[in-house]
């Protein structure tokens, strides 16, 4: 027995044939197409943006800032021994870098005020090292930091404090334990002024030499290993982190994979983009009460051939066949469309961004000057199977009612 | 004509439509119109019968009714071995799918379709294969005179035309019997002797029972049999 009835499809062809049909008709098909694109497109832009969002700015995080992985150094570990372990590190197959780091919190003093933020020591080849690197979308001066004056700040720190290139810096540490303030302040000059494209970020980026930060830091900072391995797989991330544990093998020592490291900021996200599904999902439902009443016109405008077709044999599941089917066609088109629509427009998003902020627009702040287009097919797809299903669900009642069209009444009218 | 009081031996081999004390009526305000008053006919397999009376009298309830399309307030019908008035709905579309051909006053055909089209889809959705119904369907347009119409949309059809597409269309699916409610109710004098000519002529081809509810006293000589439909009972032969 055939699923679909031929006629059943013969007839949907039919009903939704522009070239054959009224100019009424013709006009609510083509608004339900475009309503059903028009409400789309605002999901598939959002799943770009998200996309991206998340995988920009992971991925900034984890260059900038936690790595993949991280390894806290016990204290009374030795220089000698950090170096074996680094080696030790290096030699595992999936990790393609592992940077000492010496971090702390500080306040940074200039004349145009002070600011307190994350402090980071790092070597000084580390902002030179490509996966950093390519994360600035703006360097001015150097971000080399072999002269141990060297201070390397963000440009919304710099904004904050007012600072400019050889500009001079008094940083002072704040004790993590007791949250006091160590005065025994360092003076530094301003030799990089960088930007990695999203202000929350850059509001903690400030680096310096990490001999001077052992120095600032002494007794108020943690040293850490931050380890980066060749994916942001979270499985190989995991698996690199057990290889990691069992080469240490000593509990002093803590290990954190960059997922826990930021799960506050990951798990913001993770809400904030089902939010903003859940809104436009709530979209296409409301197309779907458009879709409802194209149904119900269709079937109006086929009253009468309706109850023929009954008189003639035809089920009332052969008729009702042919009108979800033309109806289903217009909203496949119609997400397609959309999908179409959504990604011309998510694949321009970073020209339409640039756009908004230079209107000033606080909320521009809070996303990546260049967002990395993520398109995934899977979730394109998904898109367009909800929009069928929502389609189907808001045509359910409309088409029940063939059932009880009377063809008796039909012929007596 | 027999009347039913007659028993029949086989009647399954023999009888296309038995009808058995059908009684319908309608409630119009506070008065009951019973139309139908008990009625018993019967039609043998391959005959056609004619069925005039006033308007209003209930010549097309009864077809109706044979075909399925509406319920008896009490009796019984048989057609083509199948009692009607205990089928359920499903059963009913499969009843009239396969054993009734439907002719209407209006034509009713699809305006979406072409001449060709209204046939065939008319049989794909009844389950046919499309290579099949277009077969059937040149076939019966050929039948009709209209093969150089095939593809002219019924607007593009003249009445006479529509209504031989319809006629058309009720063959389609090669059913037993053929109901047919004024025809030529909307045709001119002229188109409706081609109408009833070709009808009858078909139905004696196809060797089909015709039941032809109509007006039209010129059509009686073309039947075999004409009942008078008055007061809610048959009258009997002209």
């Amino acid at each position: 027995m055939n699923i679909i009835n031929h006629g059943s499809l013969f007839w949907a062809k039919k009903i939704i044939n522009l070239h054959s049909t009224s100019k009424q008709k013709k006009k609510h098909i083509i608004w339900s197409v475009l309503i059903v694109a028009f409400s789309v497109v605002p999901l598939v832009i959002a799943i770009i943006l998200t996309n991206g969002m998340t995988e920009g700015i992971t991925e900034k995080y984890i260059d900038l800032q936690s790595g993949h992985i991280q390894v806290s150094i016990p204290e009374e570990f030795s220089a000698l021994d950090k170096s074996d372990l680094k080696d030790q590190i290096l030699g595992i197959s999936e990790v393609y870098s592992c940077e000492l780091i010496n971090e702390g919190f500080g306040v940074l003093y200039s004349s145009g005020g002070s600011y307190s933020t994350a402090l980071r020591g790092v070597t000084e080849n580390f902002l030179e090292s490509e996966e950093v690197y390519e994360e600035f979308t703006e360097i001015i001066g150097s971000v080399n930091l072999n002269d141990p004056k060297n201070l390397v700040i963000s440009s919304s720190v710099a904004d904050i404090l007012g600072l400019a290139l050889k500009d001079r810096v008094a940083i002072a540490a704040v004790n993590n334990s007791t949250g006091k303030i160590f005065f025994k302040p360092t003076i530094l000059e301003v030799s990089g002024i960088i930007n990695s494209g999203y202000r929350n970020l850059d509001n903690q980026l400030v680096f310096f030499n990490s001999t001077v930060a052992s120095t600032i830091l002494n007794d108020s900072g943690r040293q850490y290993y931050s380890i980066k391995i060749t994916t942001n797989n979270l499985n190989t991330v995991y698996s690199t982190a057990g290889k990691i544990y069992k080469l240490i093998n000593d509990s002093s020592f803590t290990i954190r994979t960059w997922d826990m490291i930021n799960r506050i900021l990951f798990r913001n996200f993770a809400e904030t983009k089902n939010i903003l599904y859940v809104v436009m999902a709530l979209i296409i439902m409301i197309a779907g009460v458009n879709i409802s009443s194209l149904c119900i016109m269709l079937i109006q405008e086929n009253y009468t051939n309706i109850g023929i077709m009954k008189a003639t044999g035809a089920y009332s599941r052969s008729i009702k066949q042919a009108f979800l089917m033309a109806v289903m066609f217009i909203s496949f088109l119609g997400a397609l469309l959309g999908v179409l629509f959504g990604l011309i427009i998510g694949l321009n998003l970073n020209f339409i961004l640039s756009a908004i902020s230079h209107t000033g627009i606080a909320a521009a702040d809070f996303y990546l000057i260049s967002i990395p287009i993520d398109i995934q097919a899977t979730q394109l797809i998904m898109v367009v199977l909800f929009t069928c299903v929502i389609s189907y669900i808001s045509i359910i009642i409309p088409l029940g009612r063939l059932k009880k069209i009377s063809i008796i009444k039909i012929l007596n009218n | 004509m027999n009347n039913f009081n007659e028993e029949k031996l086989v009647p399954d081999l023999i009888t296309a439509i038995e009808v058995k004390n059908l009684t319908k009526s309608y409630i119009n305000g506070t008065e009951i119109l019973t139309v139908l008053n008990s009625v018993n006919f019967t039609l043998m397999k391959g005959s056609s019968v004619v069925i005039m009376g006033k308007s209003g009298c209930g010549k097309s309830t009864f077809l109706h009714m044979i075909g399925g399309l509406d319920s008896a307030d009490s009796g019984s019908i048989f057609a083509a071995d199948h009692q009607i008035d205990s089928l359920n709905s499903d059963k009913l579309t499969q009843f009239r799918k396969r054993h009734i051909g439907f002719i209407f006053q209006m034509h009713y055909l699809l305006e979406d379709f072409t001449a060709l089209e209204n046939l065939i889809v008319t049989s794909m959705i009844n389950g046919n294969q499309k290579n099949k119904a277009k077969e059937s369907a040149l076939a019966l347009m050929k039948d009709v005179g209209l093969l150089s119409k095939i593809n002219n949309y019924p607007g593009q059809l003249s009445g006479g035309e529509r209504q031989r597409v319809a006629i058309a269309r009720a063959l389609i699916n090669d059913p037993d019997i053929i109901l047919a409610d004024e025809p030529t109710g909307n045709l001119d004098e002229e188109n409706s002797r081609i109408i009833e000519n070709l009808l009858f002529g078909l139905v004696k081809k196809y060797q089909k029972s015709l039941v032809l509810v109509t007006h039209d006293s010129y059509i009686s000589n073309l039947a075999e049999e004409t009942l008078i439909l008055q007061k809610g009972v048959f009258k009997g032969d002209l």
